[in-house]
């Protein structure tokens, strides 16, 4: 019982990253640099909580309107390529975000200490929890709301008009313009969401583990995260939550495969890819009659 | 300044090498091969390894890396694109995780993921035409490079072999009608595609006097980069990007300051990502053929 | 009243090969306009340089009297441009019904309360669509029923033009017919004010279009009114080189189809 809420916090964190590459995913785009909005919305929410003494949610709340606007701007760029370079990019995007959190460094005195990230030495002391006598039990609640919450906001978004033009427009483009349907835009908002739900993670991540720095948010981060849709399929939002759970309630909660725990998720996505290539849940089923 | 603009070259040189690799797979097979770097970090690493361990000399590790490394492609190629066919998009996601598996596994290897060194044998060597002083390992870099560029493109152009690549990467059904056997071809381009990049990466490495794991998907990421900078339309355009981009990343560092070369240098290519997509006007972007 | 559609001095190259050479045209309500012309005379792109799929190198593409020519294709849409395409083009994973959906709630987005509040059971009723096709994903119709989607689509979108590619392609005569009728219909009810129409089976564009305009080297060359059956031979016999015995035929054709 113990282990499984010690698992929640991590799930549920692992979760709503998940969720953000899934919106990504839903624009027919592969994003290996969603881990950058997730540090953007870690580094944001720690800051407010550590140095000014902002409530929880409102630094959650921080956390996501400042992962969006960089996720705005960026696909600004972003909304208007496809493919590989999309790829790319966003690959270059999370290695460039990893280069810029080294250099974060903000020291101020709160209640007569020094608090802040520390450039390459990375953030610490993130105790919001710790200093409002939050229990794991607590934490644990606090994380599966919040990754609730996404869930909730991310399938909400699929059923209205924004996630449709979102589908027909990276099934084809084209015909969605012809019916007056701006790709960009529409685009540009999935992926600015994309960016609020990573951010909103982050911040979590950021509370959960009190102190963070660049290499909690690598490449291995996002592909992870890419991975688990890809897992648990495109077909729904329970995607993602079959993929995550898979990965860390039985590969690393269950320790199976101690060391190798990489070595056998990287292999499965590709048997996966190769048997299964529309996740362990499938797509909606297209017969032919 | 000139001297970190030399400097420059050779990195120039190195993205040229992996910017060829990335040609040859993208360009002409239509692949995109996240695991290239890695491949090539793994060949060398384990090659670097081996020749630690055995005492081989300096020439063991280049041997030893094409003998991992190109069989490793192979693999690699076989289990990402012919295995994995409904989609190039999980292609690429498929050679991802094979670089979590190749990086992981080095983590695990005897090698514990630390850096391994290589001989170089051409440390401090250097030649000091115009009171500056330029390394000879990285002339050496440079020029294979260019030897490399010239061959791949006499190979490509004016081979009997060449063309059957081009014709068979093109279209298969084609290809048959002439009598070139698709399999076989494929084969050949990724052997020469795994062989440039081996040799990219020991050079490298050697220059280095070692080699890490970063080294990995940080040579993925600048040989996409080349690959899209210098397009995939002519060899010499991206031997061209490549150095462009080498020189430039050194002379920016330089100017920012050394311990925000990584910054300046991803923050370089994603400006010239981002900027991209604005300066090709007129064309609706969207939905061409997808 | 503005024409429909006017266009002035068009030019299009692709790579140097000139593809719409300084071209002119104009359709007027009510219009019915067939293209014929050879392959790669540049039908197709004429279609896509109205629509904005392929923009104009120079030139003035004129809807309802605005200048579009610099717009991009989902802003052409808003303004009442339909679209079909050459290959039939469905959205792979959605029902038909979600389609309708969304083109309906797209053109409301951008026309606000000046759209027509179209409902499902009207579209389906406008293309002749059994209901049960509704709940079907687009593999699982026939080419047919995905036509009408098609077309229902385009129509929800184009109170000014509709642009129609070989919506005919891969269809037998009979079928073809029924969708041309259909087209017809639409212009006579005006839900639409005109449609331009490339198609290779010229007998049907002789048995429905008002006009046939051919597209020759990237220019308009001739345009002749259905009605006008010495027009319409002259310029069939100059399609068809010597073999004006083709054109008279045809004609002879348009009279039994109607």
């Amino acid at each position: 019982m113990s282990e499984l809420v010690a698992i929640i916090p991590m799930f549920s964190i692992s979760l709503v990253l998940a969720l953000s590459c899934y919106l990504v995913l839903k624009s027919g785009e592969i994003s290996f640099g969603q881990q950058a909005f997730f540090g953007v919305g870690a580094y944001a929410g720690g800051i407010l909580t550590a140095m000014f003494d902002w409530p929880l949610v409102a630094a959650l709340a921080v956390s996501a309107v400042a992962a969006a606007a960089v996720a705005g701007v960026i696909g600004f760029s972003l909304s208007r390529i496809s493919g590989f370079r999309f790829t790319l990019m966003t690959l270059v995007l999370g290695e460039f975000a990893k280069e810029v959190f080294v250099k974060i460094e903000w020291r101020r005195e709160v209640n007569g200490q020094a608090a802040g990230p520390e450039g390459p030495l990375g953030f610490s002391g993130i105790e919001y929890y710790y200093s409002h006598g939050i229990q794991h039990l607590a934490q644990g609640l606090i994380a599966a709301s919040v990754a609730a919450g996404c869930l909730v906001a991310v399938w909400v978004y699929g059923r209205t008009g924004p996630g449709r033009r979102l589908v027909a427009v990276a099934s084809d483009a084209t015909l969605a313009a012809s019916v007056s349907i701006d790709p960009v835009r529409t685009r540009l908002q999935a992926f600015a969401m994309a960016g609020a739900v990573a951010g909103i993670g982050g911040g979590l991540f950021a509370h959960q583990a009190t102190y963070i720095e660049a290499a909690n948010f690598s490449l291995m981060v996002g592909v992870h995260a890419v991975a688990y849709t890809l897992l648990g399929g495109l077909a729904n939002v329970l995607g993602p939550v079959a993929g995550t759970a898979f990965d860390v309630v039985f590969l690393e909660g269950l320790r199976v495969v101690g060391s190798y725990r990489m070595v056998v998720f990287g292999s499965l996505i590709v048997v996966m890819l190769i048997l299964r290539p529309r996740g362990l849940l499938g797509t909606r089923t297209r017969t032919v009659p | 300044m000139l001297l970190t603009a030399v400097e420059g070259l050779a990195y120039g040189g190195l993205y040229a090498l992996l910017g060829l690799g990335f040609f040859l797979t993208y360009g002409v097979l239509r692949r995109i091969d996240l695991a290239y770097g890695t491949v090539v970090m793994t060949s060398v690493y384990l090659g670097a390894m081996m020749v630690g361990g055995l005492g081989l000399p300096w020439v063991g590790v280049l041997a030893l890396t094409l003998v991992v490394g190109i069989p490793l492609s192979l693999l690699v190629a076989y289990l990402a694109f012919v295995l994995v066919r409904q989609d190039a998009r999980f292609s690429m996601a498929a050679t991802l995780g094979i670089w979590m598996v190749l990086e992981e596994l080095m983590l695990q290897s005897p090698g514990r993921g630390r850096g391994q060194a290589i001989v170089n044998p051409l440390q401090d060597l250097s030649w000091w035409p115009w009171g500056l002083q330029i390394r000879i390992d990285h002339m050496v870099i440079l020029g294979l490079a260019l030897a490399v560029a010239g061959l791949l493109t006499r190979f490509l152009t004016r081979s009997r072999t060449g063309l059957a690549i081009r014709v068979s990467a093109y279209d298969a059904s084609v290809a048959a009608l002439l009598g070139i056997s698709h399999a076989r071809m494929m084969v050949l381009a990724t052997v020469i595609a795994s062989a440039v990049g081996c040799v990219a990466g020991w050079s490298f490495a050697m220059a280095q006097s070692g080699i890490d794991l970063h080294f990995g998907m940080w040579a993925t990421v600048k040989g996409l980069v080349i690959l899209v900078l210098g397009g995939t339309q002519s060899i010499a355009l991206i031997v061209t990007a490549a150095i462009g981009l080498g020189v430039a990343e050194r002379v920016g560092s330089e100017l920012i300051g050394s311990g925000y070369r990584d910054l300046v240098g991803y923050g370089l290519i994603l400006a010239l990502l981002a900027v991209e997509p604005f300066l090709r006007p007129g064309e609706t972007r969207f939905g061409d053929s997808r | 009243m503005n024409p429909v559609l006017e266009i002035v001095a068009v030019c299009k190259k692709f790579s140097g090969v000139v593809a719409l050479d300084d071209l002119k045209f104009t359709i007027e309500e009510g219009e019915m306009r067939g293209l014929v012309g050879a392959n790669g005379a540049g039908k197709t792109t004429l279609l896509n340089v109205i629509g904005g799929q392929v923009m104009a190198d120079s030139g003035i593409v004129r809807i309802a009297g605005l200048d579009v020519a610099k717009f991009s294709p989902w802003r052409r849409a808003g303004l009442g441009l339909g679209r079909t395409f050459q290959e039939s083009r469905m959205w792979a994973d959605l029902t038909t019904a979600e389609h309708f959906g969304i083109a309906i709630d797209a053109s409301r987005r951008i026309a606000g309360r000046a759209a027509p509040n179209h409902a499902v059971d009207d579209i389906c009723s406008l293309v002749e669509l059994p209901k049960v096709m509704l709940e079907r994903m687009p593999a699982q119709m026939r080419l047919l029923d995905r036509r009408r989607v098609e077309l229902a689509m385009a129509t929800l979108n184009a109170s000014n033009l509709l642009l129609i590619d070989e919506i005919g392609a891969g269809l037998d005569v009979e079928e073809a017919r029924m969708l041309y009728r259909l087209i017809a219909r639409l212009i006579d009810r005006r839900c639409v004010r005109a449609a331009i129409l490339v198609e290779h089976k010229l007998e049907l564009l002789a048995a429905f279009a008002t006009g046939i305009s051919l597209i020759e080297n990237g220019k308009a060359s001739q345009h002749a009114d259905c009605k006008d059956a010495a027009r319409l031979a002259l310029l069939m016999s100059s399609m068809f080189g010597h073999r004006s015995d083709a054109a008279a035929e045809v004609l002879q054709q348009r009279k039994g189809l109607q």
